[in-house]
Order: structure tokens, then sequence, then C-alpha cells
């Protein structure tokens, strides 16, 4: 399924890359230019497009990477991006440190550790020492987040 | 060049350089081993270390976690036959049967001492070579460099793997597309941000490093799950009496081999390694140590490709592998622009980076042989702990290079996008190639528009560029001729 699919969307991909690269506004001494801002973005474009339909016509290749998760694995795929979705929207809120102490925490449940020493120690170890390090030792500044400040 | 090599000695034994050389070795080795974790990841993992660093230190550490990702990709090789790196896929071969019968330890010990072989080769090799070849690279001009630019994008179509040809030459278009997303340098223009004031500095390399790599791969372990494998009696690793003098010929031959190839654009210690093992099993003679010389022969020669890819880099800002193209972007943020005029402006550093590989090398032998039954232990990490620990510090390592959320959201979007990739069989060094050259394809092309007032004529005006753009042709005809070959084969099989 996804052999095919992936090429069609390139497909797409390549005619929405070529729509706005259409749309690069040039001015009047730039599109005279033999080369200009559109140029090669509008080649890429449709050599992206024209390969992709290639590929999408071809018979897919014998042998692929072995990825044959079984459904709860991409359940854990898709709970993994959820986390790191969360991730982002919790560096704001919460600060760098306490969002990858989380982060760490969530991805170790999701992947199925269950062992409480690293669950409490590998997140609050990885978190304290990236601060030690990155804020205390090189004197980075890192917002703390607006729940803390 | 003897003064250079001075100064690039007085460089790279400095105590401090010395330590993050053997520090760069060992987490190279570390990370190289864990399945499916190669040297760009373990590069692009490193990067925020190395911002800390002043920039020689920074690169000769990277030049460290190189050699050593590489090295430690065997070892996950031999030991469990699953390859860190795809250079090491060859060392399998032979490796994983001798560790099976009982011989990890002497397998090993091949490993070691072929690397270091190749490795010390290849250092040389580049001593010798990339001076003279940083003098020619000053009379390049832009249409030569854009002709060498085009030379190393076809070159992904030209060393492709079989069957592979047309995935490798649309994940180069993509990295060359979205090398197009930011503020056009020479109109000011915005391309591709949507109005987004995030992305009008364009997409940052280690965030497409990151997320194409690191995080892509995270994701293909957390859904393959974990997997059996065999977990060899992990002996002292030595060789047996005959080893040495049986491989000799075959490293020398393999060294030679890979330098040769790690030189060209787009070819890379994979190919390398490959070449190196097809030539080694036309060479056997039956026999105990024909599988002691096919695990010599593609270690020799991917360390020596690794020395001869670097040549490319810093004597012309180019670079020929997805993992040299992460270099050149560390290099890019430390502000130093590798090409002709670096062995001028900072001969330190030219020469440091190219003295401390063989200094790595060394590192590695001393390091790798006694710590290999302890170090060897991390090819049985568990994935539940694994696939946390590359998703924490890959996206820990984009947010401090940025310190912006928005990042966090690109790096899955990409991710998930590199992943399926992977999944449709498409390989992503090209596509990390084709966005690092981007930029440089396009800055020259301009520039040679420019100056040939629109004349495309100007291409073929000068000797230097003829002959490049000759060299563009063969690697364009090469694809067509490996696909008529195949046709001819299948229509007469016999």
């Amino acid at each position: 399924m996804t052999r095919r699919l992936v090429p069609l969307a390139l497909m797409a991909f390549a005619v929405a890359y070529l729509w706005q690269a259409l749309a690069i506004p040039l001015d009047s001494w730039s599109a005279a230019e033999t080369i200009n801002a559109r140029s090669l973005p509008t080649i890429y474009g449709i050599g992206l497009l024209v390969l992709a339909l290639v590929s999408a016509i071809r018979p897919p290749p014998r042998s692929l990477p072995e990825v044959s998760g079984s459904r709860r694995r991409w359940l854990s795929l898709a709970a993994h991006c959820a986390a790191i979705a969360g991730f982002g929207v919790l560096i704001p809120l919460a600060g760098l440190w306490i969002a990858v102490a989380a982060l760490l925490l969530a991805t170790l449940v999701i992947a199925g550790e269950r062992r409480p020493t690293v669950l409490v120690l590998a997140p609050l170890g990885t978190a304290a020492t990236a601060w030690l390090l990155i804020a205390v030792i090189l004197d980075v500044y890192i917002d703390p987040g607006r729940w803390l400040s | 060049m003897w003064e250079g090599i001075v100064t690039g000695l007085a460089t790279a034994l400095d105590p401090a350089n010395l330590a993050w050389v053997f520090a760069g070795c060992l987490a190279g080795t570390f990370i190289g081993m864990m399945p499916g974790l190669g040297p760009i990841t373990a590069i692009a993992l490193m990067i925020p270390v190395s911002y800390s660093l002043d920039p020689a230190t920074g690169l000769i550490m990277m030049a460290g976690v190189y050699y050593g990702a590489v090295f430690g990709g065997s070892t996950s090789s031999i030991l469990i036959n699953a390859p860190g790196v795809a250079s090491t896929v060859a060392t399998s071969f032979d490796g994983y049967p001798m560790a099976r019968r009982g011989q990890a330890g002497r397998a090993l010990a091949l490993a070691a001492y072929a690397s270091f072989a190749g490795g010390t080769f290849g250092a040389v090799a580049l001593l010798l070579f990339a001076s003279a070849l940083a003098v020619l690279a000053t009379k390049f001009q832009s249409p030569e460099y854009t002709l060498i630019l085009i030379f190393a994008l076809s070159s992904i179509a030209a060393f492709a793997e079989r069957g592979q040809v047309l995935r490798s030459l649309i994940a180069a278009l993509l990295g060359l597309m979205l090398g197009t997303v930011g503020t056009d340098q020479s109109a000011g223009v915005q391309r591709f941000t949507f109005g987004r004031l995030d992305l009008t500095d364009g997409l940052s390399f280690v965030l497409v490093a990151m997320a194409t790599f690191a995080l892509a791969e995270a994701f293909r372990m957390a859904v393959a799950g974990e997997g059996e494998t065999a977990r060899p009696r992990i002996t002292h690793p030595r060789l047996h009496p005959g080893d040495a003098k049986a491989v000799a010929p075959t490293v020398a031959r393999s060294s030679a081999l890979g330098f040769l190839v790690g030189v060209l654009p787009g070819a890379g210690a994979t190919l390398a390694s490959f070449f190196a093992y097809d030539l080694q099993r036309r060479f056997r003679r039956g026999g105990e140590t024909d599988d002691a010389r096919g695990i010599a022969a593609p270690e020799a020669a991917n360390n020596a490709a690794c020395s001869g890819s670097f040549v490319p880099l810093l004597t012309l800002g180019i670079p020929g592998s997805g993992t040299t193209a992460v270099l050149l972007g560390v290099m890019l943020s430390y502000g130093v622009q590798p090409g002709p005029r670096l062995l001028e402006a900072q001969p330190a550093m030219f020469w440091g980076v190219i003295v401390s590989m063989y200094i790595g090398n060394l590192v590695l032998l001393a390091l790798n042989l006694p710590l290999i039954p302890y170090l060897s232990r991390i090819v049985h990490l568990r994935r539940q702990v694994l696939v946390p620990f590359v998703i924490a510090f890959s996206l820990l390592g984009v947010y401090l290079t940025s310190l912006n959320a928005f990042d966090v959201y690109l790096m899955l979007g990409f991710a998930l996008a590199g992943f399926a990739l992977r999944l449709a069989g498409f390989p992503l060094a090209p596509l990390l190639l084709g966005f690092i050259l981007s930029g440089m394809l396009e800055e020259n092309l301009r520039r040679t528009a420019l100056l040939a007032d629109g004349s495309w004529g100007f291409f073929l005006d000068r000797p230097l560029s003829l002959v490049l753009a000759g060299l563009c042709a063969l690697v364009w005809l090469a694809p067509l001729n490996r696909l008529r070959a195949a046709r001819q084969r299948e229509q007469d099989p016999s």
C-alpha cells in the first residue's frame, strides 16, 4: 500500500510545490534574469512530478526494508508522535527541562518500559544532566516557561 | 606540506583536542554499535555538544565520531548480524558466521586492525593529496563549481544501489526542494515560507538531518518492535596465528580502492566496502583464512573511504556523502567555509582535522580492542529504552540550536515523511546531500548566468569546465549502461 501511496503523495507534493513556485513574486528586473528566484524551484517541481509519475507506474522493488509491525506497534508510533507534539506544547508552558523529563517518561511508558527505577531515574537524571551541562556549565539562557516565570 | 603537517600535529596533539578525539571516538563507537544508528545520526546527535567547543576542536571531535561510528557499526554487524551502518553490511557476510562459530573475538580483532590499516592509509593519502587538490581548486570559478555540484548530484544516480536509481534521484530532488525554503539570497523574496517568520531563514540542516535520520530511525525501531538477537560469546579480541600475513595484501588492495571510491562524490564508504568485498571474493583461495579476508576487505575499504570523502569536502567545500554533508553543515554553522581558501585562511584547522584523523585511528585501536567486550553490551540494549532516548536527544538537540518550539512540530512532520519514504524504499542520504547542495548550486548557477550574460556556452569555454562537463556526461551514461546490461542479461540469461 505504502509503495503506491508514497509516489502518489510525492506527485501531490510536486504539484503543490510547483503551484507555490510559480507564485513566487518577481520584480521586473528579476523576471528578466536568465535564472531567477522561480527558475530552479520550477525545474525541481517538474522534475519531481515526472520522476514520481515514473515511480508510480513502475513495479515496486522486490526487496523493501522490513517494517512489519503489528497494529499495536503502529498505535505505539501514533502515541510517540502525540508525545512529541505534547513536548512542543509543553516547552513554552513548563520550560524545556520539565518538558524533556515528561517526554522521556511518556515515551518510555509508550515503548513498554515498566521498571519504576528506570521510569523515575531516566527522565529526572537526563533532564538534570542536560540542565547542568547547558544552563549551568555553558550558561545558556533557557526560558523557564510561563508556569514557572 | 611538511609545515602544514607540523601545524596539524601541534593542533591535533593539543591535550584538549586529544581528549575530544578520544571522547568523539568513544561516543561514535557507542552510537554506531546501536543497530540502525549510523555515522550521520551519531554526528547529528553530537552537534549540540560541538557547539560548546571552538571550531577546530569541534571538527576534530566530529572526525572522531565519524570513525568511531563506522567502527561501532562493524561490531553490531559481527556480533548480532545487525549492521549499525550500511557501510558495514558487507562485514556481516563473513563476520557474523565467524562469530557464531565461537570466534567473535577474532572477527572483532580483524575488523579493528583492518579498520586501523585502512584509516591510516586514507589519512596518509589525504595528507599527500589534499594540499595539491586545494591548489587546483583555487582555479575553480562559478561555472566549474556549478558543474562539480551537478557532478556530485548526478553521481547519486550513478552510484546508487541496484534498483535504487530512481528513488535516489527523487530523494535528491526532495532535498534540493527543501533547500529552496526561505529568503532568496539574490532577489530577497520569500519562497515557500507561507508568511511564517520561523521559515524566513530557511530550514536548519540540523533539523532536517535529525528528523530524517535519528527520529525517523526511532520511529522505525518503534514499529519494528523487539527483535530476537543471538548473543555470541565475546572473547578477548585476538588474531589467530597467520591471520596478519593472510590479510595483509587484501587490506592494502582494499584500502587503495576504498580511498579512491571515497573521493568520488556520491560514492562513499558503503560502495567502497561492497566493491572491496566483491573484489576479495574474486581472489578467494579456499581455506580457513578466506572469511578473515572477507572481514578485512570491507573494513579497510570503508575506513579508507571515510578519509577519501574528506578530500572534496575540505578542498572544494562540496560534500561527497550524507555524512560529510552533515559535517559541512557543522562547519558552516561555525562560520567556517571549507574550500580552496580554507588551507590559506585556517591552516591550523585544515591540517589539524587531517592529522587528527590518523590520531583518531590510533585512539580507536587503543580504545576498542580492550573495551570491545564491555562496549558491545550496548548491542543488547532494549529498544524500549533506546527509542525514547534517541527521540529525546534528537528533539533536545534541535530545540537547543533554535530555541523555537515550532521546530519541534516541523521535525515531527519531517520525521514522519522520512519514515514513510524509508518504508517505501527511498534512501535518505541523497535527500540530505541535495538539501546541503541546493543553496550552493543555485548561487553558482546564477553567478554563472550573470557572467555569461545568459549564454550557456560559457560552461564549455574554459578547459577545466569542459573536463567537468565531460565527467557529468559520463556519470549520466553509467546508469543507462547498467540498465542496458541488465536488459541484455534478462534477454539472454545464459
